[in-house]
């Protein structure tokens, strides 16, 4: 009975913890610095056009480029990496916005 | 409104995977390829439909809600939304992946990391639509106070 990832599951799994914290990040200095708005919006009209294709060029490129270089194993901690980022990547959102409101 | 009804969609489908996976079997590999793809590609459609209202009509919706009784609509739902979208965008496309790598008749932990990833695009799909639902509401508190 396998227990394995494959190569991809590892590799883009480990994008997709590196994108959704990146996006909070990204997110808390977008909103706590108006000139690294004002310099998305002017990279493709609006900051939230920017924001989200540099969200998924992220997890597109690195899973792409991790997929490559990562071996298929168990690695046990990919669930809860993928559960701990989601949850710590929408409670920093939660309080961002809770304390700029 | 398109992407409201394509995200509950999007929802239904990852719902849809969920079970295909509790009773993943030689005959249904083909369907748990099938939700996870279309629960993603919903997802992509909510974003692009989602993200042409929200640059293009939200801005007069904004200025009502800023200036009605619910102005919190805004400042916390909207804002919190449009950045936390992205997190369920990535884990549904994530999903699809998965899905197609991975083989959940014989393998128990590619069942249970792909159970935690269905579950938390639901729920974080589902907050979205109750966010979008505060948002109306401010509008429509807006368009009250205003007298219109």
């Amino acid at each position: 009975m396998p227990s394995t990832f494959s190569k991809q599951t590892i590799g883009y799994g480990i994008a997709a913890v590196v994108a959704i914290l990146g996006n909070t990040a990204l997110t808390w200095v977008k909103e706590t610095n108006p000139a690294v708005n004002a310099f998305m919006k002017q990279l493709m009209y609006h900051h939230w056009i920017t924001h989200g294709l540099a969200v998924l060029l992220v997890f597109l490129v690195l899973g792409f480029i991790l997929s490559r270089i990562v071996r298929s194993s168990a690695c046990r901690t990919l669930t809860f990496m993928l559960v701990l980022a989601s949850a710590a990547g929408a409670l920093g959102l939660v309080w961002l916005f809770l304390s700029l409101s | 409104m398109i992407h409201p009804t394509t995200g509950a969609l999007a929802i239904f489908c990852a719902i849809w995977f969920m079970v295909e996976v509790l009773n993943a079997s030689e005959r249904n590999r083909g369907r748990i390829r099938a939700a996870a793809l279309t629960s993603a590609l919903l997802m992509v459609i909510t974003w692009i439909a989602g993200g042409y209202w929200y640059v293009v009509y939200y801005p007069a919706d904004k200025a009502v809600i800023l200036s009605g009784a619910w102005p919190f609509a805004h400042k916390f739902f909207m804002e919190a939304k449009e950045h936390a979208f992205f997190i369920t965008l990535v884990l549904s496309l994530y999903l699809a992946i998965v899905a197609r790598k991975e083989d959940f008749v014989r393998n128990r932990s590619a069942r249970v990391l792909a159970l935690w990833v269905a579950a938390m695009v639901i729920l974080s799909a589902f907050a979205m639509e109750g966010a979008g639902s505060f948002i109306a509401m401010g509008v429509r508190m807006g368009l009250i106070q205003a007298g219109i």
